[in-house]
C-alpha cells in the first residue's frame, strides 16, 4: 500500500516542517517563508468549501504538505464513526496529502465524542482492535497511514505490554508506519517512569515515517511528577537530547515543529525549526 | 481483585468520569505514581472542557461579546458538561448551543439570546459551507427565459437567512462596536441575508418576507411557492423586491430547465 498518493503535489522531504496553524496563515501566504514542508489538521478541512480549502489549495501549490487528524478515534471499543471516516476519505481523496496520519488513541464512545487523545490499556485486546481499525482506515483511504503516540496521564495497571510493543506490533500487523513523537515519548517517561531511550531503542527504524516534536508545561501540586503535552512553548532541553538519539538511533526522517496554543509569531516556530535541522544534518539523509 | 475490565467496560467507565465527574470502578485499574487517579482522570475532564469550550467561543462571538468573557465561559461549560460534542469534528460543535441558551431560566431576560446564537451560528455555516458559481447577468436572463413561468432558482450553498422579532443584524454588529452603535431593541422584526464574498461573511438586513422567500427557495420550492409564503407575511411584496437581494449579491447558481415528468405534472 502507498504511503504517500500518487496524485500528491510533492513529497515530503527528509528536512524540519512547521504545523501550520490558521493565525500563521496569512504571514505564510504573504511571505512564503522557506520551510520544508507544512502539515494541517485533517479536521479544519472537513468543510465542504469556503476559506480553508482556499488556503489549502494555495499552500498546496507551494509545499510539500501532510494532513494529521485528531478526530478519527481510532481505539474507540464500539467501532469508528462512519461519518467521520467517510469524510476523511474524502477530504484525503481533494488534498492528495503527501502524508496521512492519525493518532493512537481512542476519543468517542457512542455518539459522544470527547475532542482529545485519551489512552488505551496496552493489552491484547486493544491492539486486535486496532489493528481491525487501522485496516477499516487504510482500506477506506487506500493508502498507508502513519500512527502518532500520544502523551498520557493515566497508565493503566492491567496492560499486558510496553507502550514501544503496543506501537511495534500495530505497525507489523496492520502495515501502518509510525508517527513518533518525541515529546509525547518524554512526556509519558515522566509521568508513568519508563525508559525513553529503552522506547526509541526498541523501535524499527523502517517503520518510523515521521517525528513530531512540541512543548510542554510541568503541572505542580499534584504530589508527583506531571507533565502536560500543551504544544504552547519551545522544545524542552531534555526533549532535543532524545531527539539527538532519535536521530542518531532512527536516521534522519521527516520531521515536525508542533505548536498549538499560545502560539508565537511564526519566526520563533521557523527557529525552532532550524535546531531541528541542525540535529539532522548530523545524520546523513534517507529519503522517505 | 477482580478480573481487569474490558476495553469497553474501561472505556464507558472513563466517559462516565468525563461526563459525570467519578467513576470509581476505573480507580484500580490506574497506577497513582504519586498522584491521585481520580486526579489523573480530572485533568482529561477539565482538557476536554477547556477544548470544547474554545472551539464554542470561536463559533460564538457576538454571544460572548454580549455575555462577557466570564458568563460565556460558564455557560458554555455548563453546555460541554450537559451536551457534550457529537463529532469528531469541532466545527459541528454547537449546533443546538442557542436552543440551549434560549432554555435557561436564568437567561429567559435576554430574549433577544437565542436569535443571536443562531446568528452567530449561521455565520459559521456560511463560512464553512461547499463553493459555487454565481450566473452573471446574461446566463441568468437565458436562464430564465428557457425555464418557463415559474422555475425553481438554485441559490448558492453559501446563502443563509433567517428572521428575528427585533433588529437582529444591528444587534450583531453593535456587538462589534458597542462605544460607537446604539441599539433600539423595539425597533421591529429584522431580517438577514448571509452569503460568503472574499473568503468573509457578508450581511445584508432583509425583510422577513424576503427571508421566507429565501427560506423557500433553498428548500426548492417553485417561485410561485416562494412568493406565496412572502406573501403570507407581507401581501404586497413583490416578485422584483424579493429577487433584488440575490441579483444584488449574485447568490443564483443555476435555474434547472423542468425535465418532461415535473412539467407534466
Amino acid at each position: 500500500m502507498p504511503l504517500a498518493h500518487p496524485g500528491c503535489a510533492q513529497p515530503i522531504p527528509t528536512a524540519v516542517g512547521i504545523g501550520l496553524r490558521p493565525p500563521h496563515i496569512e504571514h505564510v501566504l504573504e511571505r512564503r517563508p522557506d520551510v520544508p514542508f507544512f502539515e494541517l489538521h485533517s479536521e479544519n478541512l472537513f468543510c465542504a468549501g469556503g476559506p480553508m480549502w482556499d488556503v489549502f489549495e494555495q499552500v498546496r501549490r507551494d509545499y510539500p504538505v501532510s494532513l494529521h487528524g485528531v478526530g478519527l478515534s481510532l481505539g474507540s471499543a464500539d467501532g469508528l464513526d462512519p461519518t467521520h471516516l467517510q469524510r476523511l476519505r474524502e477530504v484525503i481523496g481533494r488534498a492528495a496529502p503527501a502524508l496521512v496520519s492519525e493518532h493512537v488513541c481512542w476519543g468517542a464512545l457512542g455518539s459522544r465524542h470527547f475532542n482529545d487523545l485519551l489512552p488505551l490499556p496496552y493489552t491484547e485486546e486493544a491492539l486486535s482492535l486496532m489493528v481491525e481499525h487501522v485496516d477499516q482506515l487504510q482500506h477506506a483511504l487506500q493508502r498507508r497511514v502513519l500512527l502518532e503516540n500520544v502523551s498520557s496521564y493515566i497508565h493503566y495497571t492491567h496492560s499486558t505490554m510496553p507502550e514501544w510493543e503496543f506501537l511495534a506490533a500495530l505497525a507489523r500487523r496492520s502495515g501502518c508506519g509510525l508517527l513518533l513523537d518525541v515529546n509525547n515519548i518524554y512526556v509519558n517517561s515522566i509521568n508513568h517512569g519508563i525508559d525513553a531511550v529503552r522506547y526509541i531503542d526498541s523501535i524499527d527504524p523502517t517503520m518510523v515515517g515521521e517525528i513530531h516534536l512540541a512543548g510542554f508545561s510541568r503541572k505542580q501540586g499534584l504530589g508527583g511528577p506531571l507533565l502536560i503535552d500543551t504544544h504552547d512553548q519551545r522544545v524542552d532541553p531534555a526533549v532535543w537530547q532524545l531527539y539527538a538519539h532519535a536521530v542518531e538511533r532512527l536516521g534522519a526522517k521527516p520531521a515536525l515543529i508542533e505548536w498549538d496554543q499560545q502560539l508565537p509569531a511564526f519566526d520563533v516556530l521557523e527557529d525552532e525549526a532550524r535546531l531541528a535541522t541542525e540535529y539532522l544534518h548530523a545524520c546523513a539523509a534517507e529519503p522517505v | 481483585m477482580p478480573a481487569p475490565p474490558s476495553l469497553s467496560e474501561l472505556q464507558a467507565g472513563f466517559a462516565r468520569a468525563m461526563i459525570e465527574g467519578a467513576a470509581p470502578e476505573l480507580l484500580p485499574w490506574i497506577g497513582a505514581r504519586g498522584i491521585e487517579p481520580a486526579a489523573r482522570l480530572q485533568i482529561y475532564r477539565n482538557s476536554i472542557l477547556a477544548t470544547q469550550v474554545d472551539s464554542l467561543l470561536g463559533s460564538f462571538p457576538a454571544v460572548e461579546r454580549m455575555l462577557g468573557a466570564d458568563c460565556f465561559d460558564g455557560w458554555a461549560t455548563r453546555y460541554a458538561a450537559w451536551h457534550g460534542s457529537r463529532s469528531g469534528n469541532l466545527q459541528n460543535l454547537g449546533d443546538d448551543f442557542a436552543d440551549y441558551l434560549q432554555a435557561q431560566p436564568e437567561l429567559a431576560g435576554l430574549t433577544w439570546l437565542g436569535d443571536l446564537a443562531r446568528l452567530d451560528w449561521l455565520r459559521q455555516r456560511t463560512i464553512l459551507a461547499a463553493d459555487g458559481d454565481a450566473l452573471d447577468a446574461a446566463a441568468l436572463q437565458a436562464a430564465f427565459d428557457a425555464a418557463g413561468d415559474d422555475p425553481r432558482v438554485q441559490l448558492l450553498p453559501c446563502m443563509h437567512a433567517m428572521s428575528a422579532d427585533f433588529p437582529l443584524l444591528d444587534l450583531w454588529r453593535y456587538t462589534e462596536s458597542p462605544d460607537q452603535l446604539s441599539v433600539a431593541l423595539d425597533g421591529g422584526a429584522q431580517g438577514v441575508l448571509l452569503w460568503r464574498e472574499d473568503g468573509q461573511v457578508a450581511m445584508q438586513a432583509c425583510s422577513p418576507a424576503a427571508v421566507a422567500f429565501f427560506i423557500a427557495l433553498k428548500r426548492s420550492e417553485r417561485l410561485s411557492v416562494a412568493l406565496a409564503a412572502a406573501q403570507a407575511i407581507d401581501p404586497d411584496v413583490s416578485i422584483e423586491a424579493l429577487l433584488g437581494p440575490l441579483l444584488g449579491a449574485a447568490l443564483i447558481s443555476d435555474i434547472p430547465i423542468p425535465d418532461c415528468r415535473e412539467q407534466d405534472t
